[in-house]
């Protein structure tokens, strides 16, 4: 039997001081073998990295796959209690095309995590979803109340119309959820824009997945469907922050940081900046952006790593580094992750 | 609880219900409702005399209440207290009456019932500006 080379187990720091005694050809044979060695040292660590399955996924619950959804009708009060039922999972469509459009928008945002990320709602364990509409009378909004409650107004008609309307809507507000039973990223500053930035991202890959729209053909505006004619023609826009409306004013990169005390230090107008990064990684790596790109900002947001009071930069580093675990140190999709953040003028560290 | 800043009666005409207070010559108050999923700042400035007599005495009280009292509101610098969940909107509400300054911060959801009212009648007022 011969001996094979890459088989014999000698620790790096031998061959290189090895190297440096030997003369000029034993010297160069040692470093390509010392380079050889840390090749397969990296890609040995990459394939080990990726084949770490969470506990969660091996063990789904006894009816994974199936939403639980609940629909309330809040007929026009402000209570921030449920109030009558107006479709439960499984149910027919009602006449009320609010509740319907509810029920159906959940359905496809909780397909969208079960699918492309095997994610069981928003805690991963099953929870029910419950939507309340016709919140309050022409209001304009859609909130998480931090309970488990998503809450949509009917909108006055001129800022916003029905909100129940935007799957990207709908999308975003159950990503609220995901994201506090994951990092729980702090509302304010930084971190909540990247919480702002988070429920973006997932809410247009909702729409995406649903439309099976591709990079190329996605919009990636937010909101396009709940605005009025005063906001048209959406909310904002992830291809180019700034320009979604007349109101519009987030930056693109961090030469634009809005410095406020207003909205909670700016986590709807900084979102901006992480916004655009995934549309640049996205669109760099290129196809659906359910795939790479939102794998990689999905194992980000379950890494512990990733804190409550998570920076621009911290979050740029671990998206890096879950690119890395998972598709290769040297692959196209980490590249386009440091492309990304570069693009935005985040540093990645 | 009425909704501060999402209705109200945008042509400014004085309510029979609500008659205006000519004595409170010297308020001034200023409105600002931030956040919610829009992330659209809304903005209103006016003096006291505009506003429905009971609401320009909301201001007022609020005013002249002390710093600490329970359900008031802090200042912006205190009131930077992270709120629950996500997309909610923010009040902002400057008053003076030339000497002294108060700066409230609340919210929605932790409005005080006594404030609704002012935030209501402000909002009817407020009209959408690029965020700072």
């Amino acid at each position: 039997m011969s001996l094979q080379p890459l088989a014999c187990i000698i620790p790096p720091d031998l061959l290189a001081a090895v190297a440096r005694e030997a003369d000029a050809t034993q010297r160069q044979a040692l470093l390509d073998t010392l380079q050889l060695d840390q090749s397969f040292r990296v890609v040995r660590a990459e394939n080990a990295a990726r084949t770490v399955e969470t506990t969660r996924a091996l063990t789904p619950r006894v009816g994974a796959g199936t939403p639980s959804r609940s629909i309330y009708d809040q007929k026009h009060s402000t209570a921030t209690t449920p109030g009558t039922l107006a479709r439960s999972e499984g149910q027919a469509p009602v006449a009320d095309v609010s509740v319907n459009q509810a029920y159906d928008n959940f359905g496809y945002t909780y397909k969208l995590y079960w699918d492309i990320f095997h994610r069981d709602s928003i805690d991963d364990q099953g929870l029910p979803i419950e939507g309340l509409v016709h919140f309050g009378a022409n209001y304009d909004n859609a909130f998480w109340d931090g309970a488990g409650h998503m809450f949509f107004g009917d909108g006055d008609g001129q800022m916003l119309t029905d909100t129940t309307k935007g799957i990207d809507v709908v999308g975003h507000e159950l990503t609220h959820g995901v994201t506090q039973h994951e990092a729980n990223l702090t509302y304010s500053g930084q971190s909540g824009a990247l919480n702002e930035s988070v429920s973006d991202v997932f809410g247009s890959l909702v729409k995406q997945y649903h439309l099976g729209q591709d990079v190329a053909t996605a919009d990636w505006l937010i909101g396009a469907d709940i605005v009025g004619p005063q906001l048209a023609p959406a909310l904002r826009s992830m291809k180019a922050p700034g320009t979604a409306n007349h109101y519009d004013n987030q930056p693109a990169t961090m030469d634009g940081y809005v410095h406020t005390t207003s909205d909670n230090g700016g986590v709807h107008t900084n979102s901006g900046i992480p916004n655009h990064a995934f549309y640049v990684i996205a669109t760099t790596i290129g196809g659906n952006a359910w795939e790479a790109a939102g794998q990689i900002w999905y194992d980000t947001l379950v890494d512990p790593r990733l804190r409550p009071n998570a920076t621009f930069s911290k979050f740029a580093a671990l998206t890096l580094r879950s690119a890395r675990t998972r598709y290769g140190a040297s692959s196209n999709e980490a590249a386009a992750v440091k492309t990304g953040w570069d693009e935005v003028k985040v540093r990645v560290r | 609880m009425n909704l501060p800043g999402s209705t109200g009666d945008p042509s400014g005409l004085p309510d029979p219900a609500h008659p205006r207070d000519m004595s409170d010559a010297g308020l001034h108050v200023t409105y600002r409702r931030s956040g919610g999923i829009a992330g659209l700042d809304l903005v209103a400035e006016c003096a006291g005399s505009d506003l429905p007599q009971d609401h320009a005495r909301v201001a007022r009280d609020l005013l002249d209440a002390p710093a600490d009292e329970p359900g008031r509101g802090g200042t912006e610098r205190e009131a930077a207290v992270v709120p629950a969940g996500a997309d909610r909107f923010t009040y902002t509400v400057h008053i003076t009456d030339g000497t002294r300054h108060r700066t409230l911060t609340w919210s929605e959801g932790a409005v005080p019932s006594a404030a609704e009212p002012l935030l209501a009648s402000l909002g009817g007022l407020a009209t959408p500006q690029r965020a700072p």
